[in-house]
């Protein structure tokens, strides 16, 4: 799954540790989230999205062969 | 989100203690017979079957108090208590990703452990396959906090990598 969320993130200013305390995650997830290596679960994700102000699709994507 | 039940995080630290405690007193009693006093123990045991397997029903004793050594008893409850403290302790943020890596660890465990325990039982034999059984006991803890310590770790340096 690819993800802009460093994008988003730097939008809005936040730190990934700004934006763990947000979603109630660590901020190693928010990490491993950005750097492709763990897909979030849709409760995160739905978090994210709502800390960014932007919908879960602009955040997210699937990769072609999936 | 559901919580999983786990220790208190400072139990971490309280579980390398005990284990602590129990490596020290295993050498001093090597060394010195600091257990000694266990050596004739009064126990409760809700089974003892006796040296060598008792036949009749008078071998066999059910709840009864008993003289026993009771000092690899006392290790073995020391050592494993902390190890499940150390092991299955909350982390500073115990979120979803940590919750993966711990149960990954946990299947890895498994595995690796009794794939060792059939190849062990396969092609060891005698007085020594009694050491496979006891050491046994311990090996899904210790591979499983080897993991999940490493893969934590692992985690923990990402963050300074680029």
């Amino acid at each position: 799954m690819k993800n802009n969320l460093k994008v988003h993130r730097a939008i809005h200013n936040f730190t990934q540790d700004d934006l763990a305390k947000e979603v109630g995650v660590s901020r190693q997830t928010i990490n491993a989230i950005e750097k492709g290596k763990y897909n979030p679960s849709l409760f995160v994700a739905l978090k994210i999205a709502q800390s960014v102000n932007a919908s879960v699709e602009s955040i997210f994507e699937l990769e072609e062969n999936t | 989100m559901k919580t999983t039940p786990l220790f208190p995080k400072i139990y971490r630290k309280v579980g390398l203690v005990v284990i602590l405690i129990a490596v020290v007193l295993l050498v001093l009693d090597e060394l010195m017979g600091l257990l000694s006093f266990l050596e004739q123990a009064n126990v409760l045991a809700i089974y003892d079957s006796g040296i060598p397997l008792g036949q009749t029903r008078s071998d066999n004793r059910f709840f009864e108090i008993i003289q026993d050594d009771f000092r690899y008893e006392t290790l073995v409850v020391l050592i494993l208590t902390g190890l499940l403290f150390v092991g299955f302790s909350k982390r500073a943020t115990e979120d979803e990703l940590v919750q993966k890596i711990r149960l990954e660890s946990l299947l890895w465990a498994t595995y690796i452990h009794f794939f060792l325990f059939i190849l062990l039982t396969l092609f060891t034999f005698g007085l020594f396959y009694l050491n496979i059984l006891v050491f046994s006991v311990f090996t899904i803890l210790l591979i499983y906090i080897l993991r999940f310590e490493y893969k934590m770790y692992q985690l923990k340096k990402s963050l300074h990598e680029k």
